[in-house]
């Protein structure tokens, strides 16, 4: 079976492959900024050699042991790969019922495929699946005969380690033992592929201490619904369905466990990763403390789970959320998981800081077709490709050695050394964001906060830009507080006397007889906004304001969103402002304004409404003179905030909103004569008006749009099939 | 290494066993079922009882059967049809073979394989037919891919004929069916039926004509009875009367309407035996009288002929792509195959195929064992104008060339000296015309035909599908349009095959990649296209360097586009004046991106220097300080895309763009690594949509450019994406395709070659060698597939010494240090991309991003060291040819655990061979005592165990191709070790150690 589908592979592989990069690795490694899009990056590690079966040279040294019985013909099913605290390397070949024990440069070593057990009966493995290895012992996982058995160093046989007696396993479960770790105090972290309370933690002699870091089995609303309606047959078929079992494990220095697994829905995976998700309830690798919380840091950009940037579309050829089928823990915190749909390789640092990614999928050297799994020699990673019986030797950079030394300093706190690291990786790569992040940290610890924020801004960071300029804020207030005090005096005098001689203006204007100066209809503005009900009244029948005045207005307030988007604080819009369009922000301020009055208007007319158009027309746009005012207040003040002061100023915003709202509400009451009751409906309908002028807008620009590309169709076809 | 000591064994067995006259040939010889000429078939066996294996006396071969011993046993049944310019041609009248015999050295190189039918031979009939091809193709029925070869198509059917012409012989295919009537009824009434077939053939069966009963049988299978009498239901009435309405006039027997072509041809032979009575002339009265009109379609059938024309240096084969007839409505052909088979070589041998992957890769035999594996590349990489590209990280095939070298066996030789004698033999296939439409495959039977095959494809109709959902309404998404092309190529498709036998004319081709590089590099320098290069004092070393790139900058809050400077003119300047200081004589930059809007530019229309970059005033000094200095500046102008489009850019994209088969424009793609896949550039970079320029614009653009920039005093120029990107026109007024486009694009070259004097392109397509001077990006590796056997650097060998070729920037590499060995094993020079200020900048757009470390000031001090250590190894070498390249056999240096288990494993077995000795020494003396005492003499037999002085050191042998050796004419040598580790290697006797990704020169 094997044969064959290797040989629809080939097959397969036939497909024209047009050819296109060139660099001396086959894939481009890259990380992710804030928004989603990938970074280039200088390869952290290159394809060293592929080492498969004939450089391991099972062939001479089954030739030369005449004792061992192993089938060199027969197909190997290589499953897992580790390796040992002596650099060796042990790969599990499921087929052959052997573990392959290689020295550092992977010549075999010694072939494990039998063994004597405490009964002085020779027995074997069926289908082995995972090996771990610490200082004295190797465990095999042999699943088939579900259980794991352990050896010393040198492979002599010790014991076998039986299923765990335990009331907790349900009736008839099977267990089938695919990964084990196994920490300091000799204690088995094992994965049964079958079991989905999670991990197996038990004792050498298969006492059971109990199951931890179960994956939650979430469900969702429709899900919920759905239960309520099953039968008790149907629910227990769909726990089964939405049990997740975990596929891997994989052990750190003190004892955390990486645990991984597939099982996940990949569409509830992957929006929790672009959701940004802290939580670990669709993560598919977690990492565990003894006692099973998951204790991962997720402070990356996205949460460590893979690809973050995937396919949607349905002829897409790979899309959806990645499939993690191991984990492996490297030098200094970081650690790597295997996507095995896509063939690539995650590498996170211990705060979840995606480092690198790299790999993909092929037939070239440094490529593989089925990654299953992955584990860190020294300096080396070893990525086990199970379709072509090897795996590749993928060995670190130069640029890798910079971010894993820039690395270290930080875990031991040596930051000054540090941030010489972060520069030299920057330099290397002017892409890499966490390293900016990191001098802009170090720098705000040394007090270089100006020159801090530099290295956040440039990277649209703005969390720890906050802090410096909390700093930078500060030192300004002590060294200037008393100019505070000034400008609040100041501007509160400039209020006071603007408002003073605004109604010393409307008051003359209100006796004044015939038509009103300009200023004088603009400044009434301040007097309507005070005072709706007789600000209203007069404006409509003493002729206050005018359209004139009140496009004036209207344009003022357009310019105040335009100011909004271009100056608003770095903190709240980090972002660049390039699809700006002065356009863009008319629109999204005449096009409301503009549809509100004219539904109003072919209501308030069917309903007794006394204001014309003209009178509708002024009256918003004077209900709309607290915006501008507010909305210029806010833009200045949020150049001045830290990130936790946003919402202060954002709440300006909200009270020019709802200010506006109520002037608009009694506006339209006074301009028609109505009560407040009639005046709800009235506005009520104008909404639902409102949206009908819409939906007649959007259906006649779809129909447009049909009617083009129906006429444009014709004519392609036409011309094709002429 | 001990299995291929027992294979050899075995063969050589096998030789000497299959040498004698057997008498078993027909045993075990399946009876196969598709025997064509039975009498033929029938001959054989009867012939093979006696016969040698493969030789048949009366003349007659059985194709499928027959194996042959030798070349020689194959030679015999062909007959010679030309001689000529020191080559015989030889030809095989049923299967349309052709074998070409070096007459001074006896080589002989087939077209197929001879030995498919050999003993053990677990080969198929159907392969084995395909293995006995010279031509395959594909086209399509029915918007389906169906493949045809000429054995089945043409040979059996006794289609493939011979012609006499001018200096070689023309071998023309008939493929497929003609159209013709059968005579057949399709519909006849029941009365004629009785008269005219089931009666005569029921008379034959009475009277008991052998074949007479199974032909009944045959024929009364396809004829059913449409009668309404004998209809049952009122259904079965309706529904006869609705698809057969003439049974309201009569009973008729219908013949069954999906009846296959071959079946109604064996009808025909019955009726024509059984039936005398029935003519044609009966035929067309049925038809009247029924009313039948034939719906068949016509088959598939295509006509074209390949010609073998001989002259000094080797045999062309050549295909006529005017003469390829056939029904472009029904059949469209899609691609041909031209001697998928020529000298295949069998997997029970040594040897492997050439692919110029990249520098060039081979395919060993033994590497690839029962694998079936097949790998094809397009020439000159992707074709923008088309729909349906796919592509990964693989390198692109630059060189029209392809090889194969395969070892084979003697038994004559092997008779009288009682060993077989193995020799390799090889040819080099060149192809001479047609080269920008093909695609090269290396392919591999692996356990299911048991050859490796290299050849070339050619589409003579461009065609592209696209889905019809973008621009159509159809429903259902996957609805795949096809169209081809108006413009159709007409020219010819040339092979010219050169063989490798060692001593060709005193040229000396060896039957390796070596050989296949030098005769490909000596048929370059004789058509003229390269020639020797004269050396400078010191290597030059490229640097490219970006001009300017818009940003978005914010004034008074306001964003404004401004343009960044990268690189000023000032800044080369300095960056020049920086480099000479530190010793470094021969520098040139490339200038990206400093004209026009800097990096996302318009179209080279106008020539307008950035202004922040120093404007026009800048460059004009710039030119002059090369002038004084030495330094070759390049501007770098592209024609292929379109950057940004701009108002009064002298573009109008419906005249310049290149149109896809829909008529759209079309971008290029760039692979996007996370989504794995193309996507559009304009999806990374909404500035940069990379709009494919049309070939036809080209000399448009680059003579009012020209107009503006020869007035600088006419330094040099760059065009990098001429060199590597090749792209044709779908645009219906007027279409190019790709050798068209290959045509203008050299046009261009020649022109800027006389305009500006060097000419800087990247990449290296073959058809730039005329014209460029410096080819920057050449690939000096292959994409390394695992499959491979390793990279050779073929490019290198053909270029170097003519060329100035550099890889891609040291600084984007992986790993610069294995870049730099890659260097020196093809003969290149180094570059890099530097820019001078502001790199973070390159940062905000997604396109340009990928240049992550361009910064000069970082790079310097490497680019000095890199430089310098190139510099010293290879400048004295810039004029001199590559003569040779080898892998080297090395070792690892062992660590000290292992020396120290080594010891352990030494004392271990010298104790036990001690310990055996000592049980010998015993035995003998046992044996001694025992021979004294009984008088016998009872010889011992000594042990033969010797004590071990070393452990076996295999296990510290390095992976072959991790070291190899390169030498230039002038017999200096380099041995490179591509190991993170040190190795030690022997080399012409004499013990090296080489560093951790190192070299050491020899000589």
């Amino acid at each position: 079976m094997k044969k064959l589908t290797k040989i629809l592979l080939g097959l397969l592989v036939a497909a024209t492959l047009l050819p296109l990069a060139a660099s001396a690795a086959p894939y481009t490694t890259y990380t992710y900024t804030s928004d989603g899009t990938i970074l280039s990056s200088p390869d952290a590690y290159v394809p060293d050699r592929v080492v498969d079966v004939d450089y391991m040279g099972i062939e001479d040294y089954v030739g030369s042991h005449r004792n061992i019985t192993f089938d060199i013909e027969a197909d190997y099913d290589f499953r897992d790969v580790f390796v040992g605290p002596d650099h060796k390397v042990y790969v599990v070949d499921g087929n052959h019922g052997a573990l392959l024990i290689l020295d550092r440069y992977y010549r075999v070593e010694k072939i494990l495929n039998k063994f004597v057990n405490e009964y002085g009966v020779p027995d074997t493995f069926s289908g082995p699946t995972g090996v771990f290895v610490n200082d004295e012992r190797i465990y095999v996982c042999d699943t088939d005969n579900n259980r794991i058995v352990m050896f010393d160093t040198d492979a002599n046989y010790i014991k076998i380690i039986e299923k765990p007696q335990s009331t907790i396993f349900e009736e008839g479960s099977i267990y089938k033992p695919v990964a084990v770790a196994v920490d300091d105090f000799g204690r088995l972290f094992v994965i049964s592929s079958t079991t989905y309370q999670g991990v197996i933690v038990m004792d050498e002699n298969s006492v059971f201490s109990g199951f931890i870091g179960a994956q939650k089995d979430t469900v969702n609303l429709w899900q919920a619904i759905m239960r309520r309606f099953q039968t008790e047959e149907q629910r227990e078929q769909s726990a089964e369905r939405t049990s997740k079992e975990l596929n891997n494990i994989a052990i750190d220095k003190d004892g955390f466990l990486y645990v991984t697994t597939s099982s996940i829905d990949p569409g509830m995976q992957q929006s929790s990763i672009t959701s940004k998700s802290k939580e670990s309830d669709y993560a598919p690798v977690k990492k565990l403390n003894s006692s099973g919380e998951d204790i991962m840091k997720r402070n990356g950009y996205y949460p460590p789970s893979g690809e973050v940037s995937v396919a949607t579309s349905t002829t897409a050829e790979i899309k959806g959320a990645s499939v993690i089928v191991d984990a492996a823990v490297g030098p200094e915190g970081t650690w790597s998981i295997i996507d095995q749909k896509r063939s690539k390789v995650f590498t996170y640092d211990d705060n979840g800081n995606l480092l690198f990614a790299f790999g993909d999928l092929g037939d070239q050297v440094g490529n593989v077709a089925k990654a299953t799994g992955i584990v860190y020699q020294d300096s080396k990673i070893l990525l086990l490709d199970k379709q072509n019986d090897s795996f590749v030797v993928y060995r670190r950079t130069e640029y890798g050695d910079l971010l894993l030394n820039a690395l270290k300093n930080d875990n031991d706190r040596k930051y000054n050394e540090a941030i010489n690291d972060w520069t030299e990786i920057l330099k290397r790569n002017n892409n890499y964001e966490l390293a900016y992040v990191q001098i802009g940290k170090a720098l705000y610890r040394d007090g270089k906060y100006e020159e801090s924020m530099e290295y956040f801004e440039s990277i649209k960071e703005t969390e720890n830009w906050s802090l410096s300029f909390a700093e930078i804020r500060k030192d300004w207030a002590n060294k200037y507080f008393w100019i505070i005090p000034i400008i609040i005096v100041a501007v509160f005098i400039l209020v006071v006397k603007f408002f003073a001689y605004a109604r010393k203006v409307n008051a003359r204007a209100a006796l004044k007889v015939g038509r009103k100066s300009l200023r004088e209809e603009l400044i009434y503005a301040f007097h309507v906004i005070f005072h709706p009900f007789d600000g209203f009244w007069d404006l409509k029948h003493e002729r206050r304001g005018s359209v004139r005045s009140a496009t004036i207005i209207l344009l003022i307030t357009v310019l105040a969103f335009f100011y909004r988007s271009v100056g608003y604080g770095y903190v709240a819009a980090p972002k660049d402002a390039d699809a700006l369009s002065i356009l863009g922000t008319v629109a999204a301020v005449i096009m409301p304004l503009a549809l509100f009055a004219i539904a109003n208007w072919c209501f308030t007319t069917l309903f007794e409404g006394e204001g014309s158009l003209k009178d509708i027309y002024v009256a918003c746009c004077y209900s709309l003179t607290p915006l501008p005012v507010f909305i210029i207040l806010e833009t200045i003040l949020s150049n001045f905030i830290v990130s936790t002061e946003t919402g202060i100023v954002q709440l300006l915003y909200t009270v020019a909103m709802l200010w506006m709202g109520l002037l608009l509400f009694f506006g339209m009451m006074i301009t028609h004569d109505y009560t407040i009751f009639k005046n709800i409906i009235t506005i009520i309908a104008t909404i639902i008006g409102m949206m009908f002028l819409m939906f007649v807008g959007l259906l006649f620009v779809a129909l447009i749009g049909r009617m083009w590309s129906f006429i444009r169709n014709i004519v392609v076809e036409l011309a094709f099939r002429s | 290494m001990k299995i291929i000591k027992i294979l050899s064994t075995l063969l050589a067995l096998i030789f000497i066993i299959s040498a004698f006259p057997l008498a078993a040939f027909a045993e075990g010889e399946d009876e196969t079922e598709e025997v064509t000429v039975t009498d033929t078939a029938d001959g054989a066996d009867e012939e093979g009882e006696e016969g040698e294996e493969g030789e048949i006396t009366d003349g007659k071969v059985d194709y499928m059967n027959d194996g042959f011993a030798s070349r020689e046993a194959k030679l015999e049944t062909m007959t010679v049809v030309r001689e000529q310019d020191g080559y015989r041609l030889w030809y095989e009248e049923v299967t349309g073979e052709v074998a070409i015999e070096q007459m001074s050295t006896g080589e002989i190189l087939f077209t197929n394989p001879y030995d498919i039918s050999a003993k053990g031979s677990k080969i198929s009939t159907t392969v084995k037919k395909q293995l006995l091809s010279q031509i395959r193709l594909t086209y399509l029925d029915n918007e389906k891919e169906t493949e045809m070869y000429s054995y089945v198509e043409a040979a059996e059917k006794e289609q493939i004929h011979l012609k006499n012409i001018k200096n070689g012989i023309r071998v023309e295919y008939t493929l497929g069916d003609d159209a013709v009537q059968r005579l057949v009824p399709r519909m006849i009434s029941v009365e004629r039926f009785e008269k005219f077939i089931s009666g005569p053939l029921q008379e034959a069966v009475d009277e008991g004509v052998p074949g007479a009963l199974f032909a009944q049988t045959k024929m009364m299978g396809f004829f059913t009875e449409k009668n309404l009498a004998k209809a049952t239901t009122e259904k079965a009435v309706r529904d006869m009367v609705a698809t057969f309405p003439i049974v309201k006039q009569m009973a008729v027997m219908v013949c069954d309407k999906s009846i296959k072509p071959a079946r109604l041809k064996e009808l025909e032979g019955y009726i024509k035996t059984f039936c005398p009575k029935y003519t044609y002339e009966e035929l067309e009265f049925d038809n009247e009288q029924t009313g039948y009109v034939n719906t068949d379609a016509a088959p598939p059938r295509f006509t074209l002929a390949l010609e073998y024309t001989v002259s000094e240096d080797g045999v062309q084969v050549s295909l006529p792509a005017n003469g390829i007839s056939f029904d472009e409505e029904a059949y469209p052909l899609k691609e041909i195959s031209i001697l998928p088979y020529m000298g295949a070589g069998s997997s029970s041998f040594t040897g492997y195929t050439f692919i110029p992957d990249g520098s060039g890769t081979i395919i060993r035999y033994e590497d690839i064992k029962d694998d079936i594996w097949k790998v094809s590349g397009q020439m000159y990489g992707p074709d923008y104008a088309y729909h349906e590209i796919d592509a990964g990280n693989e390198q692109t095939m630059r060189m029209p060339v392809y090889g194969l070298v395969t070892q084979y066996s003697n038994p004559t030789v092997a008779l009288d000296e009682g060993v077989p004698v193995y020799k390799d033999s090889g040819f080099l296939a060149i192809i001479t015309e047609g080269d920008s439409m093909a695609t090269l495959t290396s392919e591999h039977g692996g356990s299911l035909y048991n050859y490796n095959h290299v050849y070339a494809t050619f589409n003579p109709r461009p065609s592209d599908s696209y889905n019809l959902a973008d621009s159509v309404s159809v429903s259902g998404s996957d609805a795949k349009w096809t169209v081809t092309s108006e413009r159709r190529y007409t020219g010819r498709y040339t092979i010219k095959f050169v063989m490798l036998t060692g001593e060709n004319g005193g040229k000396g081709y060896e039957p390796t990649y070596v050989g296949m590089a030098e005769a490909y590099r000596d048929h370059l320098y004789e058509e003229g296209v390269l020639t020797r290069l004269e050396a400078s004092d010191d290597l030059p070393l490229f640097i490219e360097s970006f001009g300017s790139i818009k940003t978005t900058k914010r004034i008074a809050s306001i964003p404004v586009k401004v343009d960044a400077p990268l690189t000023t003119f000032d800044n080369v300047e300095t960056m020049a004046n920086e480099l000479k200081a530190e010793g470094i004589e021969n520098i040139n930059f490339k200038l990206r991106g400093f004209a026009n809007g800097g990096l996302k530019s318009t179209m080279p229309y106008k020539l307008k220097w950035v202004g922040e970059l120093g404007g026009n005033g800048g460059f004009s000094d710039l030119v002059a300080y090369a002038g004084e200095n030495g330094v070759g500046i390049y501007p770098d102008f592209d024609f292929a895309y379109l950057y940004v489009k701009d108002a009064f850019d002298g573009v109008n994209l419906k005249n310049n763009a290149v149109k896809t088969i829909d008529d759209r424009y079309n971008r290029k793609k760039v692979y996007d690594p996370a989504l794995q896949t193309l996507v559009p550039n304009s999806d990374m970079d909404i500035d940069m949509d990379m709009t494919a320029i049309s070939p036809a614009s080209f000399d448009y653009f680059y003579s009012k450019l020209s107009s503006n920039y020869s007035g600088y005093g006419n330094p040099a120029i760059s065009l990098s994406t001429l060199g590597s990107d090749l792209n044709s026109d779908f645009n219906k007024s007027n279409p190019y395709h790709r050798e068209d486009s290959k045509e203008i694009t050299t046009d261009l070259l020649a022109r800027a070659k006389e305009d500006y004097g060097s000419v800087m392109v990247s990449g290296g397509n073959a058809y730039v060698y005329d014209y460029a001077d410096v080819i920057t990006d050449v690939a000096l590796t292959s994409s390394e597939y695992i499959y491979a056997s390793g990279s050779v650097p073929f490019m290198g060998i053909v270029l170097h010494g003519a060329k100035t070729i550099t890889g891609e920037p040291l600084n984007m590499e992986g790993d610069p240090e294995e870049a730099l060995l890659r260097a020196i094993e093809n003969g290149a020079t180094i570059n890099f991309t530097l820019s001078y200020q502001n790199t973070d900048k390159l940062k905000d757009s997604e396109y340009w991003r990928r240049y992550y470390s361009v910064s000069y000031e970082i790079w310097k001090d490497d680019v000095v060291e890199y430089y310098k250590t190139l510099n010293d190894a290879t400048k004295d070498l810039q004029d001199k040819l590559i003569v040779g390249h080898e892998y080297v056999k090395a070792k690892r240096i062992p660590d000290e655990d292992e020396l120290e288990a080594d010891a352990k494993e030494l004392e271990r077995l010298q104790k036990e061979a001690e310990e055996q000795a000592r049980i010998d020494a015993e035995k003998k003396a046992k044996i001694e005592r025992r021979n004294a005492r009984l008088g016998t003499t009872t010889t011992v037999v000594p042990s033969g165990s010797k004590t071990p002085t070393e452990v076996d050191t295999t296990k510290y042998e390095v992976t072959r191709g991790t070291v190899v050796g390169v030498e230039y004419e002038g017999g200096v040598k380099f041995l490179l070790n591509f190991n993170s580790f040190e190795v030690t290697a022997e080399y012409d006797g004499t013990e090296y150690t080489i560093g951790a990704m190192g070299f050491v020169r020899i000589g």
